[in-house]
Formats: structure tokens, C-alpha cells, sequence
């Protein structure tokens, strides 16, 4: 007879606020920040929020952390600031794709990283209609999970002939901590 | 006498940094969890349907081919009396190119004679007045039985047969000669060769043969109808699980993961195969899978005894585990690799570090230090 493992998977359903549940975490958290991967078809600087996309910027300048973004052209003006300030950060690589549909966000980390499968997008309305989505621990049964989410943006969406780089990571030197 | 960069970097039995599929065959790098989902699905496989039949895919650069000979390494320490494996690149495939080539490659990768002393060994062992009865009973078809006496028996017939086998056009002569009806042009015809000759390595030896056939992306050059039907015939006998002699490993690339060429992809041959034997090499998709992949690489490769003595008499701000890289140095270099997913893969990786340390000698550093990494980025 063959063993099977099953492992236990940690994930929490999400109904309220839905994008803030990964900002929060990734803006309030002290982990080792190892990657962020944004993905969403809309992006807002969410600037009445508690948790703005600015914090999550500084987030990422302060820690040097490489940031994959997949998001829409941006046609309004929101959207283009939310990726103008996304853009300013060194280790963010920006990419378009006219054709994206899916959100999902994930944090590489240590001691193990988490990501979150959204109907949401990461904008104001997104964090107030009625949306749901999915919280992922990346350990145990979760860990393939995440990784797999990560490798979705990182080697399949990003690879996709739609989708247009511009803006590559640029950095020399400085360390993450 | 100058110092070359194997003694500056405490380099084993290598002048550089870069792998060898077959040399190296024995070592293998990160992937642990991948390392030992293929030695369990080959290990399974014995007991389950006789031999592997395996399909590896991953991009370009990812190790395909050091896997497949980290496969041989492996079944040779395993089970040396029990398989015999065969290593071999499928070779550029066109449209209109038919099994029958794949075939010949079968056979010419075993040798013909090989394939003759087989031969030879189960005639001895039944030589007499019932050797024809047995040579008839042993093969499917009485024409392979006549070539097969023929590869064994007469000098002039030897290679005619042998080309027959191989799936060459003979003469009516040389039909006559060897006592054939016709030439074999059907995949099924070839497939019954292979098999008869897998029987007979199974008889005779008492093993198995494994082919590890790299590049099979080629098969996705194969657009004309008839030869694409060909190969799917006769890969869906070979993956058939009453074929137990003859076992196989595939690897092909395939540029966004997952995929297999559409011939190895049809259903009728993937069923067969099973999803846990279709295995995927991916990118080494998280930055610790790359710090991963480079600590092991540093264990194989760096003499770690010599690094520390090293580290002691200069002083160097070093750590043996990660000689000759500091562990800022190969976080740095790491963050490099990954700011670029596509670079994620052993081939990139490997550049990188011979970049590294060819640029970190040449300027007589004593050690990979933040500023060699960096010096990548520009």
C-alpha cells in the first residue's frame, strides 16, 4: 500500500477589506522580506485608507525588497499614480498586460511566506465592496500552494507574449534585511 | 609558480565552477523534494509496471540533461545487475520524420554486437535440433526469428540482418538470403523488434534496458499527420504497461514549465504514463531555493578543509560553507539571480558564479566579495 501525507494546510477565508489583509501584514510585519509579488488589474494609491499603498512603498525601499507587479495600462489617473509610485522604487519591476484578470498577492518570506488569492482588486472599491478571498500560510500543506502562486507570476504570467515590461529592477548593492 | 584558480578557491578536481552532466553525474544541487519525488517514482516503477517510463520538461537551462545522468549515476549504483541504461540525444527531427528513426536509435545505441552476442548466448543455449522450433517461439514473427538467426549466424548475413532490424530497405536478395517476407515499415513491426530484444536482455542478462532520450522537443518538429501518428503508436505500445522490458526517461523542454510536446502530451500516451510520472524541472523559483542550489554547488566543488585552512592563515573575511563567496557576497549575488526570474535556472546561476570568481582572480581577490556580484549588474 502506498503512504500518503496528507499535510495541514493553514488558510483563512477573508470577506472583509479583502487587499488589506496582505498590506497589513507585509506593512506591520518584521519577517525577512524575501519578495512581494502584486498582481491585479487595477491598482489605487488607496489614499483614505488605514493601510495606503505609500506605506507599502516605504516597505519596500526600507527593506529592499524585489517587487513583481502585473497590473493593467493604466488609463485613469488613480491607477497611473498607484504604478508611478510603485515605479519609484528600485527593486520593483513593472509589468502590463491588457488581458489580466486575476488577483492574487504573495510574500516571500522568513521564517515562510503567505499570499492571498482575491476576487478583489488592490483599490479602494476593492477593500470595500463585497469581496472574498483566501489567506495561505506557506508552510506545511500551504507551502507548495504559495510557491506555486509565486511561480505563476514569476515564470507564466510575466513570460506571457501580453505582458510588456516597463520598468526592470535596478539596484546596486544595499542589503535587505 | 603562479597561483591558478582551482588552488585560489580551493576548487576539487576542477579548474572552474561549471558542471559536467556526465562527469558530474553523481552530484546534484538544491531540489531536494524533486531529487527524491524521482528516485520514489523510479523505485515505485520496478515494482509497479517493471521499469520507469518517465517524462521530464522544464525550460532551457534547468538541468534537464544533468538530471537524466544523475538518473544513469543513480540506477547504476542502485541496481547495477539489474539495468542497463542508454543515454542518447533524439537528434533533429523534420515534419515528415517517422518512428522508425527514433527506432534506429534504439538499436544502434545498444550496438549491434551487443544485440548479436544476445543472440549468440540464447542459440548456445538451445543449440540442437530444436533450435529453430525455439528461436520461433521466442520471437513474435517468424521474420524477426530469421533475422535474428541471421545477425547471429553467417557472415555475409549479419549486416543485411542487422539493417533489416534497424528498419533499413533489403533488396529481394538479401530477402531471400535471410529467408524474410518483407521489409518492416510499420511501428508495430519495429516496436516487436525493440520488444524481442528487450526479452532477450531480460533472458539472456536478467536486466532491463532504460533509455534516457534527451531534446525530445524535436518531437514538436514532427507536424506531418502520418509520421506524428507514428510515433504516437509506437510510443503508446512502449508505454503500454505489458511493456515491462524496455523502460524510458524523456526530457524536453519546454519554455513556460509543464509542457510536453504535443506527441509525448497526447492523452493516449500521457494515461499510460501517469501524472505523477510526468515530472517538471522548473526555475528555482524562491530565493532560497537559489541560495540552495548555490550552497550545495559550493559543498561539491569547494574543498571545504582547504577553505578553512585558507580562511585561518589570510585572515579572510570569510565562512568555509560559503568560500569563496563571504554570505553577504552570495546573498548579493543570490538577489542578482532573482532579480531577474529567468536567470532562476543552474545554467544562468553557473555563469554567474564563474563570472564571479573568473573576475574576482583575475583581479587578484582572494575571495567573491559584494562588489564582484554587483559588478554583474551593470
Amino acid at each position: 500500500m502506498t503512504a500518503i501525507l496528507y499535510r495541514e494546510i493553514l488558510a483563512q477565508l477573508v470577506t472583509q477589506r479583502v487587499p488589506e489583509k496582505f498590506l497589513r501584514r507585509v506593512i506591520d510585519g518584521d519577517d525577512t522580506y524575501r519578495s512581494l509579488i502584486l498582481v491585479s488589474p487595477w491598482i489605487d494609491p488607496l489614499y483614505d485608507q488605514e493601510y495606503r499603498l505609500e506605506a507599502l512603498v516605504k516597505k519596500i525601499e526600507k527593506r529592499n525588497i524585489l517587487t513583481y507587479v502585473i497590473t493593467r495600462e493604466p488609463e485613469e489617473r488613480w491607477h497611473k499614480e498607484a504604478v508611478d509610485l510603485l515605479c519609484r522604487c528600485a527593486t520593483v519591476e513593472m509589468n502590463f498586460n491588457h488581458l489580466l484578470h486575476a488577483k492574487f498577492f504573495v510574500c516571500e518570506s522568513i521564517p515562510h511566506g503567505f499570499a492571498l488569492l482575491a476576487t478583489s482588486n488592490l483599490t479602494t472599491p476593492g477593500l470595500l465592496g463585497y469581496e472574498v478571498g483566501l489567506l495561505v500560510e506557506g508552510r506545511g500543506g500551504g507551502e507548495p500552494i504559495v510557491n506555486k502562486l509565486r511561480d505563476l507570476c514569476l515564470f507564466t504570467l510575466r513570460a506571457f507574449k501580453e505582458t510588456r515590461r516597463v520598468k526592470e529592477i535596478r539596484r546596486i548593492g544595499g542589503s535587505r534585511s | 609558480m603562479m597561483e591558478d584558480m582551482r588552488e585560489r578557491f580551493c576548487l576539487r578536481e576542477r579548474e572552474h565552477f561549471y558542471i559536467d552532466p556526465e562527469q558530474d553525474a553523481g552530484l546534484y544541487f538544491g531540489r531536494h523534494e524533486l531529487q527524491s519525488q524521482l528516485k520514489d517514482q523510479i523505485e515505485n516503477s520496478f515494482y509497479k509496471v517493471g521499469v520507469p517510463k518517465i517524462f521530464l520538461t522544464g525550460p532551457w537551462g534547468s538541468g534537464k540533461t544533468h538530471t537524466l545522468f544523475h538518473i544513469k549515476h543513480f540506477l547504476g549504483q542502485q541496481k547495477p545487475d539489474v539495468v542497463d541504461v542508454v543515454y542518447f540525444d533524439i537528434g533533429p527531427l523534420k515534419a515528415k520524420t517517422h518512428y522508425s528513426h527514433l527506432h534506429r536509435s534504439f538499436l544502434d545505441r545498444l550496438s549491434r554486437d551487443r544485440v548479436k552476442a544476445l543472440v549468440d548466448s540464447f542459440v548456445s543455449k538451445n543449440v540442437g535440433p530444436g533450435l529453430e522450433a525455439a528461436l520461433r517461439n521466442f520471437f513474435p514473427t517468424a521474420d524477426i526469428a530469421n533475422a535474428m538467426r541471421g545477425l547471429s549466424f553467417g557472415s555475409t548475413q549479419s549486416l543485411p540482418a542487422w539493417k533489416w532490424l534497424v528498419g533499413e530497405k533489403l533488396s529481394d536478395d538479401q530477402h531471400q538470403m535471410l529467408n524474410l517476407t518483407k521489409n518492416l515499415t510499420e511501428p508495430g513491426e519495429l516496436i516487436e523488434v525493440l520488444q524481442s530484444i528487450g526479452k532477450l536482455v531480460k533472458v539472456v542478462e536478467s536486466k532491463k534496458i532504460i533509455y534516457l532520450v534527451d531534446e525530445a522537443e524535436e518531437l514538436d518538429h514532427v507536424t506531418n499527420p502520418d509520421a506524428a501518428a507514428s510515433f504516437e503508436w509506437a510510443l503508446r505500445r512502449l508505454a503500454d504497461n505489458d511493456s515491462k522490458n524496455i523502460g524510458f526517461v524523456f526530457a524536453a523542454r519546454a519554455p513556460g514549465g509543464g509542457e510536453l510536446p504535443q506527441i509525448l502530451s497526447m492523452e493516449s500516451i500521457k494515461s499510460r504514463i501517469g501524472e505523477n510520472n510526468i515530472i517538471d524541472i522548473p526555475h528555482l523559483g524562491g530565493l532560497e531555493d537559489v541560495k540552495g542550489f548555490v550552497v550545495d554547488l559550493l559543498a561539491s566543488l569547494v574543498d571545504r578543509e582547504k577553505a578553512r585552512e585558507r580562511i585561518g592563515k589570510d585572515g579572510l573575511p570569510a565562512q568555509p560553507q560559503f568560500f569563496p563567496f563571504t554570505e553577504a557576497s552570495l546573498d548579493s549575488f543570490c538577489e542578482y539571480i532573482r532579480e531577474n526570474p529567468e536567470r532562476a535556472l543552474p545554467r544562468a546561476i553557473i555563469e554567474g558564479i564563474n563570472e564571479c570568481a573568473v573576475s574576482a582572480f583575475r583581479a587578484g581577490e582572494a575571495i567573491i566579495d559584494e562588489s564582484r556580484a554587483d559588478s554583474l549588474r551593470k
